[in-house]
């Protein structure tokens, strides 16, 4: 599975520029797969283009090929040919992800010299346990496990201008780290 | 269902013989689709392959929605997904609605995700697998389910609540994906399934091609499913249509 995937991403690397020129699409569709070499920009309407590769596709049989980059570089130009209109637009690759919230509050109160942390959580399924740091130092001798009610607290030496963060242990082995002040 | 005031407008269950069968599209955030794509592209070639569509976008794709899913025999969704400390996914709706959903929170079946909208950062609430388990009913046999997101087909307890409500296939990514590969993923997959390939070969013809991968800060991110790979829409058709009998 992994060699098949392996030279898929080797041999498509320049073509999938290609691949979406060819259904009629705009080419900026390579921007993120090309971020590693180069930016990529391209208008289909006008059919111009900057990369580090020069391409051609055919959109009636959806077929593309690829001519390796040209020696040696001025600046390299790439040129897409496509047969049928496609919208234009500006490309901005963004991911699909963004993480869950599972801290729904945390606060901190000077309490002489210690320091009162509190926090709720807001998902804590699969959750090994937590950690109180100031700047790279941890504050708590021992994790603090999850409890079924989902607010805790835990007193720590006031220290770093009150500026914590909890550092939030999972079964799976990673960590979400929050900051508290 | 009706106290959370749902939409009205969701088909029920296909109950009669000769009933065309249903697809689901949701695309809680049609404003962050690759340059030049929209769901219609989805909409289209599940139509074409004999699929009445159901399409919402934005904020009609709220928590209450979700809670229909297993209406549909396949269900495409164009959103943001994130990882949870259980190995479940949270996954986008476009509903930004709290108070209501109390009950869901509390079981910890929803969460929120902190996304960027067309109105700044927001709040949305996200379903997880415990809640497709737990409250959207038991889907028909061989359903699909093409989440078009980041990172859910590496939660494998995600796919455990899927499979556990009967879901046959999951088509998702492994890693992260952008917006636009996962517009071409998708158009190369549904287009393969439209014309009757199986989800295996489907997905396989997506990378000849050059799609089903995506490249997000150096990391590769690739298209795949867990489940039935040699499900197909008829199936997913005649499963849909045996459950209504």
């Amino acid at each position: 599975m992994s060699r098949t995937r392996l030279v898929v991403a080797m041999t498509t690397a320049g073509v999938l520029a290609l691949g979406v020129v060819s259904l009629g699409r705009p080419a900026a569709a390579a921007v993120p797969l090309e971020a590693a070499t180069a930016t990529a920009t391209a208008t289909v309407g006008t059919v111009t283009a900057t990369a580090t590769s020069t391409a051609t596709a055919v959109v009636a049989t959806g077929t593309a090929t690829a001519t390796p980059p040209p020696p040696p570089p001025p600046p390299s130009v790439a040129t897409a040919t496509a047969t049928a209109a496609a919208p234009t637009a500006t490309a901005t690759a963004a991911p699909l992800g963004a993480s869950a919230v599972l801290v729904a509050r945390a606060n901190v109160r000077h309490v002489g010299a210690s320091a009162l942390v509190r926090w709720t959580m807001a998902y804590q399924l699969g959750v090994k346990g937590f950690r109180i740091y100031a700047h790279r130092r941890d504050l708590t001798p021992r994790l603090i496990h999850p409890h079924h009610a989902r607010s805790y607290s835990a007193r720590v030496p006031w220290t770093n201008g009150g500026h914590y963060s909890l550092h939030i242990l999972f079964k799976n082995g990673h960590t979400q780290t929050k900051a508290i002040r | 269902m009706a106290a959370l005031g749902v939409v009205t407008a969701l088909p029920a269950r296909s109950t009669a013989a000769g009933v065309q069968p249903q697809a689901l599209v949701l695309d809680p955030f049609p404003e962050q689709h690759g340059a030049g794509y929209t769901a219609q592209d989805a909409v289209t070639l599940l139509q074409s392959a004999g699929f009445r569509v159901t399409d919402l976008e934005g904020t009609q794709v709220t928590v209450p929605v979700m809670m229909t899913l297993s209406h549909y025999a396949v269900i495409y969704v164009f959103t943001h997904s994130g990882p949870l400390p259980n190995n479940d996914a949270a996954v986008a709706t476009g509903d930004t609605r709290h108070a209501m959903y109390k009950k869901y929170f509390r079981t910890q079946s929803l969460v929120e995700m902190h996304i960027m909208s067309d109105h700044g950062f927001r709040y949305f609430d996200a379903v997880t697998g415990r809640f497709i388990d737990r409250y959207t009913g038991k889907f028909s046999p061989h359903s699909i389910v093409f989440l078009n997101a980041c990172t859910a087909l590496g939660m494998t307890q995600f796919w455990v609540d899927l499979k556990k409500a009967g879901v046959g296939t999951l088509i998702s990514w492994r890693h992260h994906v952008n917006n636009t590969d996962a517009d071409v993923g998708a158009h190369e997959v549904l287009a393969a399934l439209a014309r009757g390939e199986s989800v295996s070969q489907a997905i396989r013809q997506a990378f000849e091609l050059g799609a089903g991968i995506s490249v997000v800060k150096g990391k590769l991110g690739t298209l795949a499913y867990t489940g039935d790979g040699g499900n197909t829409f008829a199936r997913a058709t005649s499963g849909a249509l045996t459950a209504a009998r």
